[in-house]
């Protein structure tokens, strides 16, 4: 049988614990508090950043509409050019008055035009075979298509 | 008047006869040369520079000009042999043939055009000019490298100098010697056995060695010869037409100047076309000591 003094110190302590246990409980409660008001500031920052987001996105659709048109507008000025500068060539051809097409072909590109120029200009026999010699066979090809004339 | 062809297409057909050309002439090298596309006419001069061997040096007696001695003597050979080949082909054959036929038979006059040119000049090789052979006679069955070692002897005791020495051979010396023992195994290991495989020998002996088939006999049962470049002067130039050609002009190799006239010219009555290959050349002995004949025996 306890005494009262034994009961007493014994309800003090019991009383000691459960104070030690609210305070730890009030610790977590006010952590937990401080949590809460970071997310809910996380939550409007991004709430901010999509705003910004969906009037970025308003903005470029707004863009693309623009340049399209602009495209558009180009593509028909082109046009435009191509029959004017068609128009011209015809009005100088026309008062120069010859009626004969003009050689144009596919193969006419610089490169072969330059070979067949040096080629034609060589007078002395060893430059020619030197210089038929450093032709590939595709050159040599090419400028026998493009100066060929019947045998 | 120009002498360079102008068509496209007869400049590829003539350079493609240009190799054959050149290589049936290989063995010109033996000798001491003049040759260029520059125009000429027939029995014009050219002088060919031999060059000999060189006099004894002199004790030097305070200038150097005394006892000067130029060891390049200078020949005057007249362009005295003209030849040529023609040959023609229809228009229907120019045009229903895949083969470019002009190109083939031009290729094939220019070869047997430069065989004739060097059998021509191989006719100067006679006893006339360069003496008594180097060895006596013998059959091609008994030419081995020995002999050619009796070969070379004989062209030094002519004091035929060291370099630039040739052995032209007649086809059958040639083959006995493919089948010598020293020249076979000679060429065995270090090099690439272009003498068994490839029926080859370039250098024999301090000597460049060259194969013919159309060495001529002139009369003296003549198999083969060793020479220097100062034993015949051979001179080769382009002979410019006087008649009007729808395509004519010279064709040449830059490095040698050999060199062949191309002519080009089209019958309208047959519709055939025609191409003549011409060369214009001439030769002369020089240095009797600069050629050693080889000569086979008497008989049939």
């Amino acid at each position: 049988m306890l005494t009262v003094d034994e009961q007493l110190e014994e309800a003090l302590a019991n009383l000691r614990s459960l104070e030690a246990d609210a305070s730890a409980r009030e610790t977590l409660l006010s952590e937990a508090a401080t949590k809460t008001e970071a997310l809910t500031a996380q939550v409007a920052e991004l709430q901010a950043q999509r705003e910004r987001l969906d009037a970025d996105l308003a903005s470029v659709r707004q863009n693309l509409v623009t340049l399209t048109k602009r495209n558009e507008e180009l593509e028909a000025a082109e046009k435009d050019i191509e029959k004017r500068a068609a128009k011209r060539a015809a009005e100088i051809v026309a008062s120069t008055g010859t009626t004969a097409p003009a050689p144009v072909t596919p193969k006419a590109d610089h490169q072969t035009e330059d070979l067949v120029s040096r080629f034609k200009a060589i007078t002395d026999p060893k430059e020619q075979t030197l210089f038929w010699r450093s032709l590939s066979p595709q050159q040599q090809a090419l400028i026998l298509s493009n100066t060929a004339t019947a045998h | 008047m120009a002498n360079t062809l102008t068509n496209v297409k007869d400049i590829k057909v003539a350079q493609s006869a240009l190799q054959p050309f050149m290589a049936a002439l290989t063995p010109l090298r033996a000798f001491s040369t003049n040759f260029s596309p520059e125009p000429a006419d027939k029995l014009d001069t050219v002088r060919v520079p031999v060059v000999g061997a060189p006099a004894q040096s002199s004790d030097f007696a305070g200038n150097y000009t005394a006892s000067a001695d130029s060891t390049v003597a200078v020949v005057p050979v007249q362009l005295n042999r003209h030849k040529y080949k023609t040959i023609h082909v229809t228009a229907r054959e120019a045009t229903e043939t895949a083969l470019n036929v002009l190109e083939t038979l031009v290729s094939s006059a220019v070869k047997q055009l430069a065989q004739d040119v060097l059998q021509d000049i191989f006719s100067e090789i006679t006893a006339a000019n360069y003496g008594a052979p180097a060895i006596p006679a013998l059959a091609a069955s008994a030419f081995d490298y020995k002999k050619i070692l009796a070969v070379r002897e004989a062209c030094s005791i002519a004091k035929m100098p060291v370099s630039d020495r040739a052995l032209v051979l007649d086809g059958a010396y040639f083959t006995s010697l493919l089948g010598d023992e020293i020249v076979a195994k000679s060429f065995m290991a270090p090099i690439a056995q272009p003498g068994v495989v490839e029926a080859q020998i370039r250098r024999l002996a301090g000597f460049d060695i060259y194969e013919t088939v159309i060495l001529p006999e002139n009369g003296e049962k003549l198999a083969g010869f060793a020479a220097h470049p100062s034993g015949l002067a051979v001179a080769m130039r382009y002979l410019q037409p006087v008649a009007h050609y729808e395509e004519a002009g010279a064709v040449t190799d830059p490095e040698t100047g050999l060199t062949f006239g191309y002519l080009r010219y089209t019958e309208t009555q047959s519709n055939r076309i025609f191409v003549t290959v011409e060369c214009l050349y001439g030769f002369k002995a020089a240095i009797p000591d600069g050629i050693k004949r080889i000569t086979r025996p008497a008989g049939p």
